[in-house]
């Protein structure tokens, strides 16, 4: 392996074009008649336009803009979930993506049989899994409730479970879209904490937040997205001023 | 991505790896030759005979009755006669001949004797030719029966055909007496086909060996230069997303009978009471015309369920993990991968009682039963290509899974799963072999009650039906994969 660091994020002239279906046709039915009577018509919308950038591996990078400005489009087109329309994103290493905590649960299944499912989900193995399964259950403060299939539990014990699976098998690079507050007063100290001493374990974090006072403690670099391009990429300070002042100057 | 090294990769060095697959292949090889051996040398046919209409006049010393016929096999063995109860039948034996229809002058081919207490009343009797008739296929013969009186045949019309070891045969003119008289006798023919397919068998294999060898050795090479492979992709996919399938499947296994009191019995009990319900409603109407019954209504039903089970579950794979797919990043073909292959551990449990009813109705496993694996494995992969193909058109098409539920239904009585083949029309037989699942069922039906191996042409349509659907399947899904995350 060379010596030099390789940049662990890669967007290359990242452009993403919707093309919505305007007659909304998913039946084959009404496919068919709208095909037959040429009113078939797309629109395009671009949620983002030739957007550039590149991470550092250990880097913590906040995401800044209004709603609307491409950030969760963004985060799932670095995620793989969407292929951008043109230009390249390439990733070293293993991501995580906590856009939506416990989407891979079932719901019928224990506790313990979710920890394996969105483990793997997620792209862990066994061994892997095994070894970290009383860390997990520990962190999570399920105790007995681990046993129980997960319907039974209180959204708040699912948060807890969801948050103890994705952070404690220590991806690469970790992908957050607003989900730091979770279950109580205490537990959110406590995530808290985790997150601070995965950033500083060298885990690089790609964060969207709308807490002013949450990206400028935890982040070094912000991007703030407008309408689909980059508008500012520099020190975290530095562009959250700029964007707050662009804020209070009523968005224009 | 970052070249993994692979420790089992490294131990397995090129050379040992090339002797490990040959020593595989030949053993695969080997073993597979065994099993078809017989069956794809020589093969039993008989001829359906046609349907019985009227009794012909009494075989009387002065009229005795001839009809001509197409011989149907290389080596006809026996033919076999419908005679009918008549008044005490006379002590003098029948004597039958078998000549040429052509020169009618000439000696007979042969020439035998049957007393008339042999013959079965109201019945189709077995007559063993006292030698086979051989190379004569497609020759026709003319069958003479003379006797002192007291026998008379049923007289036949329309020809009945299956494929089920039958073939069709001609039956031409009859006379009684001397003079033409209309319809036919109701006869059937029996005897041996002689196959060519075992002289291909070993260039085929070694054709296939060295395809596979040179697959490797060009794997090989592209893992070495660096340079992108198909197979070195399925392989980092395999490796990493293996664990996840085989969690998906324990979960859809786990999930199914949660709840349920008798749980994996299911899995038992639904192809039994489903037999069950088909056997009381059926049995009255085919059971005359199929050997063994419930084992044939048993195996069609539990193939039938699982196409039906793995692509109504495949189907729904996209659009039900929508929540999933718009969230976290995976290869999307596991989502229906993985609902085909837990309907299949279900599948497998089922077979259970089929084995179990096999052997309660007296069928003696054979060695072609080791082809089953073989013939579950067409059937998988032509569910993957359905699965594949449904679950794309479902997520921009969401009338599919009405449409599909008719479909299954049409589907199911398109294929002889409660009727025997005889009752499909002569002119639709072509049709119906080109309906995938009556290939997989006539499979797993010749190598379970029948106890033979299918003729390699059922290979080949089932090999074509289940790698063409998976090619089509998995071109559709790969071409619009990317859009799935717009339309969920």
């Amino acid at each position: 392996m060379t010596q030099v660091p390789q940049p662990i994020i890669q967007a290359e002239d990242v452009s993403m074009t919707f093309r919505i279906n305007t007659s909304r046709t998913n039946s084959l039915k009404e496919w068919f008649i709208s095909k037959a009577k040429g009113k078939l018509k797309y629109e395009n919308f671009a949620a983002l336009g030739h957007v550039s950038f590149e991470v550092m591996p250990g880097e913590v990078v906040g995401i800044l803009g209004r709603n609307g400005a491409g950030k969760s489009t963004l985060l799932k087109v670095i995620s793989g979930i969407y292929r951008p329309t043109s230009g390249k994103v390439v990733t070293r290493g293993r991501i995580a993506p906590m856009l939506e905590l416990g989407s891979g649960f079932d719901y019928e299944l224990s506790g313990a049989d979710n920890i394996y499912l969105n483990g793997a989900i997620l792209g862990f193995d066994e061994k892997f899994l095994k070894a970290r399964y009383d860390e997990i259950v520990a962190f999570a403060e399920l105790g007995e409730f681990i046993a129980q299939p997960i319907k039974t539990y209180s959204s708040g014990m699912v948060m807890r479970l969801a948050f103890a699976v994705a952070t404690l098998v220590e991806p690469e690079i970790l992908i957050v879209d607003e989900i730091l507050s979770v279950g109580d007063v205490a537990f959110q100290k406590k995530s808290h904490d985790r997150m601070m001493s995965m950033m500083q374990g060298g885990t690089t974090v790609l964060m969207v937040s709308h807490n002013m006072q949450q990206i400028r403690e935890l982040c070094q670099r912000c991007i703030w997205l407008d309408h689909g391009t980059v508008r500012m990429d520099g020190p975290a300070q530095e562009v959250c001023d700029a964007y707050i002042s662009y804020l209070e100057g009523g968005g224009t | 991505m970052t070249q993994q090294t692979n420790p089992s990769a490294r131990r397995w060095t090129l050379p040992r790896r090339l002797a490990a697959y040959t020593a595989l292949f030949l053993a695969v090889a080997a073993l597979f030759a065994w099993i078809v051996h017989d069956d794809w040398s020589r093969t039993a046919v008989s001829t359906a005979a046609p349907s019985r209409g009227a009794v012909l006049p009494e075989l009387t010393a002065q009229s005795e009755i001839s009809q001509t016929f197409t011989v149907g096999a290389d080596e006809l063995n026996a033919l076999w006669l419908d005679c009918s109860q008549w008044a005490a039948p006379a002590e003098e034996p029948v004597r039958l001949a078998l000549s040429e229809a052509a020169t009618p002058d000439a000696a007979p081919l042969l020439t035998w004797e049957v007393l008339p207490a042999d013959f079965e009343p109201d019945a189709l009797t077995c007559l063993t030719l006292p030698q086979p008739v051989v190379g004569r296929r497609g020759q026709t013969l003319r069958l003479t029966l003379k006797a002192g009186g007291g026998l008379s045949f049923w007289g036949g019309t329309s020809i009945k055909t299956g494929r089920f070891s039958a073939v069709m045969q001609e039956i031409g003119e009859l006379r009684v007496g001397g003079e033409a008289h209309e319809g036919s006798l109701v006869l059937r023919q029996q005897g041996v086909n002689r196959l060519r397919a075992m002289q291909f068998f070993w260039p085929v294999a070694a054709a296939l060996w060295a395809a596979g060898l040179g697959l490797i050795l060009h794997t090989d090479r592209c893992r070495r230069e660096g340079r992108p492979s198909l197979i070195l992709q399925a392989e980092a996919v395999w490796e990493r997303y293996a664990y996840l399938l085989k969690t998906l499947v324990v979960r859809d296994f786990r999930v199914k009978y949660k709840a349920s009191v008798l749980g994996v019995l299911w899995s038992f009990l639904n192809p039994l009471l489903m037999t069950c319900v088909y056997y009381v409603v059926f049995s009255t109407l085919f059971h005359s015309d199929i050997d063994n019954f419930p084992a044939y209504l048993m195996s069609g039903i539990i193939i039938f369920n699982y196409f039906s089970d793995a692509t109504n579950l495949g189907l729904h794979a996209i659009v039900g993990n929508a929540a999933l797919i718009t969230k976290v990043y995976m290869p999307k073909f596991i989502y229906p991968l993985s609902k085909v292959l837990s309907s299949a551990v279900n599948l497998v449990i089922s077979l259970i009682p089929l084995m179990i009813v096999m052997l309660l109705s007296g069928v003696v496993p054979h060695k072609s039963l080791l082809l089953l694996p073989l013939a579950l494995g067409f059937l998988l992969i032509f569910c993957v290509g359905m699965a594949l193909l449904l679950s794309a058109a479902m997520v921009f098409f969401r009338d599919i899974q009405f449409l599909w539920g008719v479909m299954l239904t049409v589907w199911n009585f398109l294929t002889p799963i409660f009727y025997p083949e005889s009752i499909i029309p002569a002119a639709l037989q072509g049709l119906y072999h080109c309906n995938p699942l009556y290939q997989f069922i006539f499979f797993v039906r010749s190598i379970t009650i029948g106890g033979i191996s299918p003729t390699p042409i059922t290979y080949l349509y089932c090999l074509i039906a289940s790698l063409g659907t998976l090619a089509i399947g998995w071109a559709v899904f790969r071409r619009t994969q990317d859009r799935f995350v717009l339309y969920l």
